[in-house]
């Protein structure tokens, strides 16, 4: 079995060499399809499910009657939701919370990331521990002291307040992933563009953040999830409806008396489908990105 | 991976780039402090200091409503939350909750970028698929979940009647509360270890696989030898990350279950935010909210601690 | 070349001028007259088809006073107590908000309400019922009613019909009721929240077994959780739970979704769920619902109370309090009566004839307010829902698990007494 599978891999080009390492072969063939199929079907079926819901009639849904294939028939009808609610305009925050969040943590990371990596200073340890710790800062004991400073800076209501909020939350990942980016650069690029003169600024911006890209990609990506899933702090600062974020937005669809299932059901999966179109457009240099900080020079 | 040389200090050195002396001398010194300064003062001002807020809050008692009209009772919550039998199924709940949610995901993460490694038809499709529950909204989850987790009406239960086993309550049943909730968290957060298990089994370079496959090593001796000791530090780093995540996490536990059936699944942050917003009783909350870090900073240290172990034996 | 002080006394003093400039020069003695806007938290303002309905007949206002200009603020059910409280620790919240009596009597007590007495010595026109007394806080009008929501059995005829079920006065004949609906339709046959994860309302429902058998949790000076009618009114709820006519593990928004969809045979609810259901029922009309005068239990049961308040921390307050004066109103409540559908207002306002004649179950509703009783719990109002919280673990322990009612409720007292001293 596994003479037949080896893939020559001396002979293949250099940058393809990732892509076809053997990895690990304790398993037989069909036994992987089985594990990998029950993992795509654990992954899978809750999104699956979702559609199915939004597509089934209430009579269906209480009359244990929901069918196991869905009724595509019924895609038209998601016009009606869309029609009742500020759906576009909640997306349109979410992305904005999501990018500002996204922009702001970056900006930290690549200054931090850069300063851990290639500086030697009093409290450097502390720093770092300073970014652990707070990771393990629950928000819910945050929430009423951080809103108290924001009332007084008049941060409430406003999606920057929102923002500022979040990333204190997301950058210690970015800044970490930035620093081991940047901790495999071979320093000898740096000297080389130090000795022509260059100020350690363009350095950082000209010669290393094109290099550690991937890097980028991936913290950006992990940020912009965070800040589009984020919920609590959302609820708690943001009052007007059309400032809603579409997490708050779909809380809002859980009523006090009569909660339509599939109207849940599709605004859940249209509140899931622009992260997973923006997620199915890097996947790729996820993997990269976190990859490369991880070649021991 | 990187991760690791993150927390402590790196092992090599760098030398500073040298500016043009005496006039940059100045700059020289200060400018790490102002590449890191950023950061480090935005965090004291959203982080810090609420927390610093928190524990003194924990201090006294306050209502929820006025949050500086609050008034000193000592360590009178603390010695409460210490003699209550309720503070103590919390510590329970949140330490089985994240045993459980951590080592499943962990396993199945790192079993399926083991998995993923090698290369298939359609693995691009597979992984994208195996990664979605990372891209889903928290809330969206919750509602999922509480669909199909329902006794008259949800899937699961159907399906488990096909295979003999009776209607079950799975977010209602004390038995199975903690289950359902170690599910849908598991669900949600395996995607992002088995993304970071994967970056790092992808850097581990053939040449090695190559040597130990001429010297006649099988599958097993080839992981052992090659693949475990590179991806060691990263399950290690992930894994500690995932812990302290879990017992942070709140929404998905708070909307699934709210703390119940019969507070099986009332972590000490969900019992944060009950004291704090049901019985609005902030310094009660706060005094939960500081254990709750106390029981994070020890899994910390244990973690440095074998880690500092692990490097004396590398070494 | 910025110096390491420079800068840092920059930044600080950039964060006391965003401090200073954020709040908005108005005078808090201002005249109603002067207009402003008026932001006006809710949860309603999201109820399909009633909750523009609310929203536009408060629009009346601003002929009355046209400089004023009405804002919404709406946060969902869930998270609107846990926001408004948030948002008044810090200072802030919406101008005027309506808050169920459980959330408004901590916030009257710790006097962040501004007080309405101007609007009960100006008031003309039909006096203010007996409802209003939920917003007189420790002698001072904090509140006035803006709905009160009572407790009534209802049920589907034709389910019964079908069942051949005769509309049971009981306890024992509810469960047999049930039972029957079940074994002859395969339906459910009662339904009524049960769980912990709906607490926030769950407490409020619960009364309505304890009072329901005449129970207290409190005699005003201490709590008397496990008394004898409170054990009776937890026992007829676990025999119900226990009966297996019931959906367990549906929340109340399924339960009443299954009712819509003729897929549950009888309820215990307030009145807006029956109007909402009616409102987006395909299948269900008026002529369909069955009511009683009362709900099959000995003694009269519990109401819940949303009361309109004056945000104490607002920049316009006498404007805000001049709305208020304009709800308590006849023109006001006119109008909301039109809206609100078959709930107590402030006054005694009737119900119009053709909506009275169209939909006979509401007067039943109505009626009931002149006898039910307030969640609140006498003498310790302001820690009800902590309260509660104790008394409803332990509630959730005993129909889950079993065993003894009475060890229940001597578990939830003595926890009480502890969270109390």
């Amino acid at each position: 079995m596994t003479t037949k599978e080896a893939p020559p891999i001396t002979r293949s080009a250099p940058h393809k060499r990732r892509l076809k390492a053997p990895g690990n072969r304790n398993f037989s063939k069909p036994a992987r399809y089985v594990m990998l199929a029950a993992l795509v079907l654990f992954s899978g079926f809750p999104l699956y499910w979702m559609l199915n819901t939004a597509l089934s009639q209430d009579s269906e849904l209480y009359g244990q009657a929901q069918g196991w294939w869905p009724h595509w028939e019924r895609l038209a009808d998601f016009g009606d939701l869309i029609g009742s609610v500020p759906i576009f305009k909640w997306l349109t925050n979410s992305v904005v919370i999501a990018g500002g969040t996204t922009l702001l943590s970056l900006i930290f990371a690549v200054l931090a990331g850069y300063a851990l990596s290639r500086f030697k200073f009093h409290g450097k340890g502390a720093a770092g521990f300073l970014l652990f710790a707070t990771q393990m800062l629950p928000e819910a004991l945050l929430v009423v002291p951080i809103y108290a400073l924001f009332a007084s800076l008049g941060l409430l209501n406003g999606m920057g307040g929102l923002i500022l909020a979040n990333v204190a939350f997301t950058m210690p990942v970015s800044v970490w992933i930035i620093k081991g980016a940047i901790d495999a650069i071979p320093y000898e690029i740096e000297e080389a563009a130090a000795v022509d003169g260059c100020p350690r600024v363009t350095i950082l911006s000209l010669v290393l953040t094109p290099l550690i890209l991937p890097s980028i990609a991936a913290a950006a990506v992990i940020n912009f999830f965070d800040g589009w899933n984020e919920f609590l702090l959302a609820k708690t600062f943001i009052a007007e409806r059309d400032l809603w974020p579409a997490s708050v937005g779909l809380a809002s669809f859980i009523g006090q008396y009569l909660t339509s299932l599939n109207s849940v059901m599709a605004a859940a999966l249209l509140f899931t489908l622009p992260a997973l179109i923006f997620f199915l457009l890097v996947q790729r240099r996820i993997v990269s990105g976190l990859t490369a900080g991880s070649v021991k020079g | 991976m990187s991760l690791r040389t993150s927390i402590s200090p790196p092992a090599v050195a760098q030398p500073p780039i040298q500016d043009a002396p005496s006039r940059h001398h100045m700059w020289q010194r200060i400018s790490p402090y102002i590449y890191i300064g950023p950061a480090v003062v935005y965090l004291i001002i959203f982080m810090i200091i609420p927390v610093v807020q928190g524990i003194q809050l924990s201090f006294t008692k306050t209502p929820l409503v006025r949050p500086d009209g609050g008034t000193g009772v000592g360590l009178e919550n603390y010695s409460r939350l210490l003699s209550s039998p309720q503070f103590y199924n919390s510590l329970g709940a949140t330490i089985l909750y994240t045993a459980a949610t951590v080592i499943i995901a962990v396993a199945i993460g790192a079993g399926a970028a083991l998995l993923l490694n090698q290369a298939f038809k359609g693995r691009t499709i597979v992984r994208a698929i195996i990664t979605f529950p990372w891209a889903v909204p928290t809330v969206a989850t919750a509602l999922i979940f509480s669909w199909i987790f329902n006794r008259s009406d949800g899937v699961l239960n159907e399906v488990v009647g096909v295979l003999g086993v009776g209607q079950q309550g799975w977010l209602v049943d004390p038995k199975f509360g903690m289950a359902a909730v170690v599910l849908t968290s598991v669900w949600k957060v395996m995607p992002l270890v088995m993304l970071v298990v994967l970056a790092s089994l992808q850097s581990i370079p053939s040449e090695l696989y190559e040597a130990t496959r001429m010297d006649g090593a099988g599958a097993l001796e080839t992981f052992k030898a090659v693949t475990w000791p590179h991806i060691a530090p990263t399950v290690r780093v992930v894994t500690l990350l995932m812990t302290i995540w879990s017992i942070r996490r709140f929404e998905i536990i708070y909307l699934l279950t709210g703390g119940g059936p019969v507070d099986t699944t009332n972590t000490l942050v969900v019992n944060v935010y009950r004291q704090a917003f049901s019985n609005q009783e902030l310094g009660r909350a706060a005094a939960i909210g500081a254990l709750g870090l106390v029981l994070s900073l020890l899994v910390t240290v244990v973690y440095f601690m074998m880690e500092r172990r692990n490097a004396a034996k590398e070494a | 070349m910025i110096d390491r002080r420079t800068f840092l006394g920059a930044a600080a003093a950039s964060m006391l001028l965003a401090g200073c400039g954020s709040t908005p020069g108005i005078d808090p003695n201002r005249a109603a007259s002067a207009g402003g806007t008026l932001k006006f938290g809710s949860w309603q303002w999201l109820e399909p088809g009633r909750g523009e309905a609310m929203w536009k007949a408060i629009q009346a206002y601003q002929k009355v006073n046209p400089s004023a200009v009405l804002a919404q603020s709406t946060t969902p059910f869930l998270s609107f107590a846990d926001k408004l409280n948030t948002e008044l620790g810090g200072k802030g919240g919406p101008d005027v908000f309506v808050v169920q009596d459980v959330n408004f009597y901590p916030l009257a007590d710790a006097g962040i309400l501004a007080p309405l007495s101007s609007v009960i010595s100006s008031h003309k026109g039909t006096p203010f019922n007996h409802t209003n007394e939920s917003g007189l806080v420790n002698g001072v009008q904090y509140g006035i009613t803006w709905e009160r929501l009572n407790w009534n059995f209802f049920w589907n005829r034709k389910i019964l019909e079908k069942a051949s079920v005769t509309p049971p006065t009981n306890v024992a004949e509810l469960i047999s009721a049930a039972g029957q609906i079940r074994s002859a339709t395969g339906l459910d046959g009662f339904g009524v929240r049960h769980q912990m994860t709906e607490f926030d309302s769950w407490f409020m429902d619960f009364d309505v077994w304890t009072y329901g058998h005449g129970g207290s949790w409190s005699d005003g000076s201490r709590p008397t959780i496990d008394s004898a009618e409170n054990i009776a009114g937890v026992e007829a709820f676990g025999e119900i739970y226990r009966s297996g006519a019931m959906p367990i593990g549906d929340d109340a928004s399924t339960m009443r979704t299954k009712f819509r969809e003729g897929r549950l045979g009888m309820m215990i609810d307030v009145s807006s769920t029956v109007a909402g259901i009616l409102r987006s029922s395909k299948a269900l009309t008026s002529a369909d619902i069955g009511f009683a005068e009362r709900i099959p239990l000995p003694r009269p049961s519990a109401h819940q109370e949303i009361v309109l308040a004056v945000n104490g921390y607002g920049k316009n307050k006498n404007l805000a309090v001049d709305f208020v004066g304009w709800v308590g109103s006849d023109e006001g409540q006119a109008a909301l009566r039109a809206a609100m559908g078959p709930s107590t207002l402030a006054t005694d306002v009737p119900l119009a004839p053709d909506y009275a004649a169209a939909n006979p179950w509401a007067k039943a509703f109505i009626d009931l307010a002149s006898e039910s009783r307030s969640p609140l719990i006498k003498g310790y109002e302001a820690q009800t829902k902590a309260i509660m919280r104790e008394v409803m673990t332990q509630v959730e322990r005993y129909l889950v698990d079993g065993g003894d009612a009475a060890k229940a409720l001597a578990t939830a007292q003595t926890q009480v007494t502890q969270l109390l001293g």
